[in-house]
């Protein structure tokens, strides 16, 4: 059943290419299919055998306790955007194709496949990019990406060349360490351009600032999350982390550049760029400094990356509608606005405070002491920046300006922030599900056994 | 050898990403990177003095060298011409907007525009 997760979007994506003026009300029917199936009708432990080759000779679709909550949390986000964003009606279908790719991407266990997804997904993501005759800007993302998947294909074949098989369990299991090594080198520097780490993430500040309603929010938290996914299932469960101190520098040096061009930015746009930069490198190295296996420490991790998925939703959403206008005449844009400003900011009693009172306090335990000053410093900044460009928003003297935000988009992102300040008074809401997560993430022999099912 | 020579290649691509200001060269450089790409993967399930992996009677006994790689590069090829056919449209668009397809001539008409 959860094949259906891929299959519906497809099936859907073909009816709108014949029938494109209905795409924009099939987008949400899936998604909420998607929704409805993933809570009501699969639970994790699920494989599908696709031909009925079993594993590791075909490809096989998992269903974890790791994918099921990014599934059901990307699903809602696409469903968000189906309702907030405005959108042609050739962009429905492939908003409709991406959600397949996505949910392809998070079930899959075959590392050739998972390629396909990873490249189904980027072709999406250029033709987004190129929103609002921007062009050029998904002209370079277009080159990034390109060379990206290259060297992830690379990867996965040289997985191939040491295991025989394509299966992510199965060659994680007999390949020796220092071939799977290289084999996550290649797979890393993908994986760092989409997760827009700088400098290999330089594509994103022109193609997140493109005014579109859908590019930044697409990219920034349906996409980021799934590559998240991706990275934790390649590097923690499988292959075993990859040189994670190198990616941790580079993570922290990618943290300090976007802070300080995000402060220096003169466009909300590109600001709000350089902050979804600045979220996904801290993400990232907290990420590597919990590779070894330090659950705490990924658990809070999860938890931040909620938070920055959610914020920048309602941000970039803001932004695409009123390019920058004040909030004047949109109330409710502007209360939504500030409330995740100040959540990703982290003032106590948000999600954000939470998320980064963990981390740093997971951190101190495992004697890491560089990333807490990094994440320190940098929400001193973001304070500075997002304070600024709240008040400057507030008391903007554009008056008559005719950009709006629409009613449905102004009732997902008003929800949308109410849930960060909620889960700020709740934050068990979230924590006992990311502490699941990070109790599973590093546990590759059920992984194994349920793909296998008890081995060979 | 043939996977030295892939090797060359990806780094000639590379270079010619990272040194050429014409956007179409730089496309050019990408192909190069995806057929080194494909080689490499071909030559990867190659075995010295085997036949193609057809079962008939002719072959009776399977010396066959991996099918796999082959059916790997024919889905790399695919998505290979996908993203040159959206790269040529993005070029298309870039040369309609800007009026060039060099770099620091984009820049000077972005200011320009701007």
């Amino acid at each position: 059943m959860i094949a259906l997760l891929v299959a519906v979007p497809l099936a859907f994506a073909f009816v709108t290419v014949a029938l494109p003026k209905l795409s924009k009300y099939i987008f949400p029917l899936v998604a909420l299919f998607n929704l409805a199936l993933l809570i009501g009708f699969v639970h994790p432990s699920q494989v599908i055998e696709v031909g009925k080759w079993p594993a590791a000779y075909g490809i096989v679709l998992l269903l974890d306790n790791v994918n099921y909550p990014f599934l059901i949390m990307v699903n809602l986000i696409l469903l968000a955007v189906s309702i907030s964003a405005t959108f042609e009606e050739k962009i429905g279908t492939l908003l409709i194709v991406l959600t397949a790719s996505i949910n392809g991407l998070l079930l899959t266990g075959d590392f050739f496949n998972a390629y396909v997804f990873l490249e189904i997904i980027s072709a999406v993501a250029y033709i987004l990019s190129a929103q609002n005759k921007n062009s050029y800007a998904a002209f370079k993302y277009l080159i990034f990406g390109a060379v990206a998947g290259t060297l992830y294909l690379i990867g996965a074949v040289s997985m191939y060349v040491y295991s025989g098989t394509l299966n992510m369990a199965f060659s994680g299991y007999i390949s020796a360490p220092e071939y799977a090594q290289i084999a996550g080198i290649f797979m890393l520097i993908a994986m760092l351009v989409e997760l827009k780490v700088l400098p290999l993430g330089l594509w994103a500040p022109d193609v997140y600032s493109n005014g579109s309603t859908l590019t930044p929010v697409v990219l920034g938290s349906a996409i980021t999350l799934a590559m998240f996914y991706f990275y934790s299932r390649v590097f923690f469960n499988v292959l075993g982390s990859v040189k994670p101190y190198l990616v941790y520098i580079i993570a922290i040096i990618s943290i300090v550049l976007a802070q300080l061009a995000a402060m220096k930015q003169k466009t909300l746009g590109r600001a709000l760029a350089y902050v979804a930069i600045a979220g996904a490198s801290t993400v990232l190295a907290a990420f590597s400094a919990g590779a070894p296996g330090d659950e705490k420490i990924i658990s809070a991790s999860l938890v931040y990356l909620l938070n920055d998925v959610i914020a920048l939703f309602v941000l970039f959403t803001v932004f695409g509608y009123l390019k920058g206008k004040g909030f004047k005449d949109n109330f409710v844009a502007g209360v939504a606005f500030s409330l995740t400003s100040i959540s990703l900011i982290g003032f106590p009693l948000t999600t954000g405070f939470w998320a980064k009172l963990n981390l740093i306090s997971a951190l101190f335990e495992a004697g890491d002491k560089l990333l807490p000053i990094f994440i320190l410093s940098s929400t001193i900044l973001e304070a500075g920046y997002l304070i600024k460009w709240n008040v400057d928003l507030w008391y903007s003297e554009d008056e008559n300006s005719e950009e709006y935000v629409p009613f449905g988009a102004q009732i997902v992102i008003l929800l949308f922030a109410l849930a960060l300040v909620v889960f700020g008074f709740m934050p068990n809401l979230i924590t006992d599900q990311t502490d699941k997560i990070a109790s599973y993430v590093f546990d590759f022999s059920t992984y194994f056994d349920t793909i296998l099912k008890g081995g060979m | 050898m043939i996977y030295y020579i892939s090797f060359i290649l990806i780094g000639i691509g590379l270079y010619g990403i990272v040194s050429q200001k014409n956007l179409l060269k730089q496309l050019v450089a990408l192909t190069i990177i995806d057929t080194a790409v494909n080689i490499f993967i071909v030559s990867l399930g190659y075995l010295q003095g085997a036949e193609a992996p057809i079962y008939s009677v002719i072959t009776p006994v399977a010396n066959f060298v991996d099918p796999l790689p082959q059916a790997l590069v024919l889905t790399a090829i695919v998505i290979g011409v996908g993203t040159l056919a959206m790269a040529s449209m993005l070029l298309i668009h870039i040369h309609e907007k800007y009026g060039s397809v060099d770099v620091d001539e984009i820049c000077s008409a972005k200011e320009v525009i701007e």
